[in-house]
């Protein structure tokens, strides 16, 4: 059986999701003192929008048990805790983790970070020698999961960082970055988080102009590039496949008047300009020119941001089915594998007490019964042995899929004294 | 030698019809289509084995009806043949993108023309005692490669067009036909006329001179016009292109006029009587 104990941004204030990240160097001490304590298979996964940890164990510690045991090891006042958590158990708890790393329960739905974040989590486990067969097939179910969700639905297909939609309208213009001269126009900060998402496609050259000479060197030098005086700005304009402008100028700093001077001497090589500047840099009718392949600004970028996340929006009813036909496969698989060798013992055990009673009563009938009179019997000896076993059986299967109790199996097992 | 294995296979080829294998080319362009709205390797599998499928009844096709080149109707046939490997070929290279959208349309449009060409029975190759065989062989491969390189342009040019049209509308990233960024366009399509204006040229200097010693057509004659009036648009687009410096919409629209000049070469000895043998011989 399953059983998760977690808090996440839906539950639990900031305040208290910082005292309860694990750092990562001291999750396998925990998770190794934990085993050791409880007798269970354990997972944590620690990031900074949540803390779970996942359970495994046929006899699981009580929920009080499980909260004090973190409250003391994050040294936290356990009544603290009570409201900011929430249990899970069996087939909710897969349920749960299916959702988690699919990026279902995420702040920003459909982000494929957290999907890594949990696999590390069990690798960690698995490391720690604290992972056993419930938790290996639950984890690596969840991979095949994520796996079909991002195939067969959109679920985690854009960008929603703008910074990193912005490169990516890049990469719709150019195939290759190593030719290319990148001018980079006073960045402010997003520019310089633009420049930084830039700087891994591997641009040939990167001029970067400033007002203040001081902080253009600066920023070349932390970029490899050149620093271009403020003056020359209109070199850097001629020279340019991508300009990225980012200054804190109250008046654009491109006009059209200055591209239309600019542009008869690039040699008709067109150009993506990125206005990442509020107020903008760059007047919007630059983009009439020919030689511009794309002028896009915040707004632009906020406005694909929010196509992203509509779309992704869209697509959770396909990802919450696929979730919940894999919880049932995952239950159904599981329930046979653990409830399976059971029921074969079972069924050997009925069939050999079957076939001594039908012999016996053969024996006892030597000479009445033709063959076929001997069918009947051994027929209907049969269909009784299935009548009664249909409901144990039926039942146990229920209760193992269902994932939480074992008490039907164990009867069973005690019951008919088997051996599995 | 093909043609011999298929027949030891036990295919009659004489059965294999035009409707084989556009009907194999349609069904592909269909799932095309159908890929737009629901991604996936089945689909893409299933795709590349339709045209590959039809790959192989055009070359049995061409091998048992087309050989030996007659009339316009086996030039067309062997263009649309090798514009089809290439779309197959394009399958593997431009996996994601909706490549087939853009190309098979052309060589559906090509085998239809092809339909619709007149077929005439005299040989398009004459035969070796006149002494002209080996150019007559030159003026066909160029102008029949000149021809495909001006298709794959013309492809890249509507590719082109689109993206740059999605660009402006913002609209890309979410674009609901995926396709090559621009400057692997503007590569395919500079390639592509790199290639095709000097086998173009070579292939019409050939043909006019052939003309000058047969003093077969006339300067009139509807194939000797278009095939002057495609020439000086594709002299004005590498003009354009190399000598002004143009590059993008205007040399993608100026492609897009040269292709229609192709199947205004192609279409209008219909209406307009040739003496070319392409044309269906008539004097």
């Amino acid at each position: 059986m399953i059983r998760l104990v977690g808090a996440n941004f839906r539950t639990a204030p900031l305040e208290l999701r910082e005292r309860l990240a694990w750092p990562a160097a001291a999750v396998p001490d925990f998770l190794a003192r934990c085993q050791m304590d409880l007798g269970s298979e354990i997972v944590l996964l620690s990031t900074c929008n949540r803390t779970e940890i996942y359970f495994a164990s046929s006899e699981l510690p009580s929920v009080d048990d499980l909260i004090r045991r973190i409250a003391n090891d994050r040294q936290l006042d356990p009544s603290a805790l009570g409201d900011g958590f929430y249990i899970r158990d069996a087939a909710n708890a897969v349920h749960h983790l299916f959702r988690v790393a699919a990026g279902l329960d995420s702040l920003v739905v459909g982000e494929s970070q957290i999907a890594g974040q949990a696999q590390t989590a069990y690798e960690l486990a698995v490391r720690t020698g604290t992972v056993g067969p419930t938790l290996h097939a639950a984890f690596q179910h969840t991979r095949q999961v994520v796996k079909r969700i991002r195939a067969e639905t959109r679920l985690a297909e854009g960008k929603v960082s703008v910074a990193s939609l912005a490169i990516d309208h890049l990469r719709q213009v150019f195939d290759r970055f190593d030719s290319k001269i990148v001018l980079v126009m006073g960045p402010g900060k997003m520019g310089a988080v633009a420049l930084r998402h830039l700087q891994t496609l591997g641009p040939g050259t990167i001029l970067v102009a400033n007002r203040s000479p001081e902080k253009a060197l600066a920023m070349a030098s932390a970029c490899n590039g050149q620093a271009l005086p403020w003056e020359r700005l209109d070199d850097g304009l001629r020279q340019a496949h991508i300009v990225l402008s980012a200054t804190g100028a109250s008046e654009p700093i491109l006009t059209c008047a200055r591209f239309d001077a600019v542009r008869r001497s690039r040699g008709g090589r067109h150009v993506v300009i990125l206005d990442l500047a509020v107020p903008r840099d760059v007047e919007p009718a630059v983009a009439e020119f020919e030689e511009v392949d794309l002028l896009v600004n915040v707004d632009d970028l906020q406005q694909l941001r929010a196509d992203v996340l509509r779309e992704r929006a869209r697509q959770v009813p396909a990802a919450e089915a696929i979730v919940a036909h894999e919880v049932d496969r995952f239950m159904r698989d599981w329930s046979r594998r653990w409830a399976g060798p059971a029921i074969a013992a079972l069924h050997a055990e009925c069939d050999t007490l079957r076939h001594e009673v039908e012999s016996q009563c053969l024996a006892r009938l030597n000479g009445k019964l033709d063959e076929a009179d001997k069918q009947v019997v051994a027929g209907a000896l049969r269909l009784l042995q299935n009548k009664l076993l249909h409901a144990p059986i039926s039942a146990v299967q229920d209760e193992a899929q269902s994932g939480k109790e074992r008490g039907l199996f164990d009867a069973l097992i005690k019951l008919f004294r088997l051996k599995t | 030698m093909p043609l011999s294995l298929l027949h030891g296979l036990g295919m009659n080829l004489d059965r294999i019809s035009i409707y084989c294998f556009a009907a194999c080319y349609t069904l592909a362009f269909v799932l095309e289509l159908g890929e737009l709205l629901r991604p996936g390797r089945p689909l893409r599998w299933l795709r590349r084995a339709l045209a590959a499928a039809g790959l192989v009844a055009h070359t049995a096709y061409i091998a048992s009806n087309a050989m030996p080149l007659q009339g316009g109707h086996s030039v067309v046939m062997l263009l649309s043949l090798i514009l089809a490997v290439y779309y197959l070929s394009g399958t593997f290279h431009y996996q994601r993108t909706a490549w087939g959208l853009f190309v098979l349309p052309v060589i559906l449009l090509l085998v239809a023309l092809a339909r619709w060409q007149p077929q005439s029975l005299a040989p398009i190759v004459p035969p070796p005692e006149q002494g002209q065989q080996i150019w007559v062989w030159l003026h066909l491969v160029f102008l029949l490669f000149g021809q495909v390189g001006l298709c794959v342009a013309f492809m890249a040019s509507l590719m082109y067009l689109v993206k740059w049209s999605q660009l402006r509308r913002k609209s890309v990233l979410g674009a609901s036909v995926p396709m090559p960024n621009l400057e692997r366009l503007e590569t395919i399509h500079r390639r592509a006329v790199n290639l095709a204006f000097p086998l173009f040229t070579c292939g019409l200097l050939i043909g006019f001179l052939l003309m000058l010693q047969t003093g077969s057509m006339r300067w009139s004659d509807s194939k000797l016009v278009t095939a002057g009036l495609l020439w000086i648009v594709f002299a004005l687009l590498m003009l354009v292109r190399y000598l002004l410096h143009v590059r993008g919409r205007w040399v993608a629209l100026l492609t897009i006029l040269a292709f229609g000049f192709l199947l205004a070469a192609l279409v209008l000895p219909w209406f307009w009587p040739s003496a070319h043998p392409t044309a269906g011989g008539v004097p």
